[in-house]
């Protein structure tokens, strides 16, 4: 290899004409976005505040001011939800965001998987996606309702109703969220939680803003796919690629990295012999 | 501190914009997560409106925020990350198999020594200037390269240092 390579090789590291465009105009449109802290700070906006501005403007937020009063009450749960230890961030009921998303997995043991977690099943009986707002990004999650039916390990009790965050939200299309995405009000799982505390949240990049999973949650999913194992009519699926034990007992793998086996009873065998 | 027009912002922008895109995605490696970081970068500039003593202190600047954001995205609890068999072959198109596999080595290295190799190499600065621009001795800036060029070999041979 010579040096003149890596030259080479940076120069195909170029996105087209269009990508450039459109990373400026996100820039440029970033600083007048009405939800932006800083937007009262922006001297783009206070060039841009002229007396027509204004005359065309305040029609239309008179209308949409009164299309929020009107609308709020009617979706009920667009509302904003109280956090209690988050710094500097708001949240609130929203729908999953469009698109598609592209995720991977920090690779992890089976006992690591395991580690840190309380392990129980149940059936959903409520699926909420909330939209969490840094001042330098937006959060997309979903908190789904439990209804505890068996505990295998953790301070769970069974009959209680639990809170289970999870990132991306439901409905997200994402490369590996072939298990989270198809969760609804009446799936049964079993999960492993992480139970929230301090030590499991969201920050803005410079980190001066923090949104606390324990504000809204219970517990949280370490990603989409590992810490859950799903009943469904072919059995009960979980991601093969992350449980190469359980594997020798489950159905070949499918494209997207999805098993079967055939009843939870071996899921939880499994997972009690390893814990 | 005072703060930046749209003009002044699409200046830096057209001046700086190569160079960042690159530094990030030596980081992120995807297209999609490079653009998030590379808008991020300059936001950050917009509001931090920075009073640049130089054009050295500029371009020092912007590689070191977008370094950091870069980190910052990647220390994220659980993130988005792409794995470099998927998106990065969207940007490895119609180019040698030499060139390709000089590409996944380099973006193969620990983050450290990538943007290290990026401004070396690619853009030409000194061990001094990349010290300068990253925050770190120039020592650091020459271990890493020296350890850089080392995985390099492993990867893909003997390193030819001539042009």
């Amino acid at each position: 290899m010579k040096k003149n390579d890596i030259v080479t090789a940076w120069d195909t590291v170029n996105p087209d004409a269009t990508t450039r465009t459109r990373m400026l105009s996100h820039i440029l449109a970033s600083e007048t976005q009405p939800n932006s802290l800083w937007a009262g700070h922006s001297p783009v906006g206070k060039a841009k505040s002229t007396w027509l501005t204004w005359k065309i403007l305040t029609p239309i937020a008179a209308c949409l001011a009164l299309i929020a009063v009107v609308a709020i009450p009617l979706v009920g749960k667009m509302g904003v939800i109280d956090l209690a230890e988050s710094i500097g961030v708001h949240a609130a009921y929203a729908k999953p965001p469009l698109g598609s998303a592209s995720f991977d997995l920090v690779e992890r043991t089976e006992t690591e998987l395991l580690t840190g977690v309380d392990i129980f099943s149940g059936t959903i009986t409520k699926v909420d996606t909330i939209k969490v707002t840094f001042s330098d990004w937006n959060s997309y999650m979903s908190l789904i309702t439990v209804r505890v039916e068996k505990v295998l390990r953790g301070n769970v009790s069974v009959g209680q109703e639990t809170v289970i965050l999870v990132h991306p939200p439901v409905g997200q299309v994402c490369s590996i969220c072939q298990l989270s995405t198809t969760l609804s009000a009446g799936s049964t799982a079993l999960f492993l939680g992480t139970p929230t505390d301090e030590n499991t949240w969201a920050k803005s990049n410079d980190g001066s803003e923090v949104f606390y999973y324990s504000d809204v949650a219970d517990y949280c999913l370490s990603d989409p796919v590992r810490p859950l194992f799903l009943q469904t009519a072919a059995g009960v699926a979980y991601y093969s690629w992350g449980w190469p034990t359980l594997d020798a007992q489950g159905t070949p793998t499918s494209e997207n990295g999805i098993s079967t086996v055939p009843s939870m009873q071996i899921v939880e065998d499994f997972i009690l012999s390893q814990i | 501190m005072s703060a930046l027009t749209d003009q002044q912002i699409t200046v830096l922008y057209d001046r700086h914009w190569a160079m960042v895109y690159r530094v990030c995605f030596s980081y992120m490696k995807s297209p999609a997560e490079t653009e998030d970081a590379v808008q991020e970068t300059f936001i950050k500039v917009m509001r931090a409106a920075p009073q640049f003593k130089s054009d050295q202190h500029e371009k020092a600047w912007f590689v070191r925020t977008a370094s950091n954001v870069c980190k910052d995205n990647l220390k994220r609890w659980w993130r988005r990350k792409v794995s470099l068999d998927n998106e990065a072959d969207q940007v490895l198109t119609a180019v040698s198999d030499t060139i390709n596999a000089t590409l996944r080595a380099v973006l193969s290295l620990p983050d450290k020594y990538k943007s290290v190799v990026y401004l070396y190499y690619y853009e030409g600065y000194t061990t001094a200037e990349i010290a300068h621009y990253l925050g770190k001795s120039e020592s650091t800036v020459r271990s890493h390269l020296s350890q850089a060029r080392h995985q390099l070999k492993q990867a893909l041979g003997e390193f030819d240092e001539e042009k």
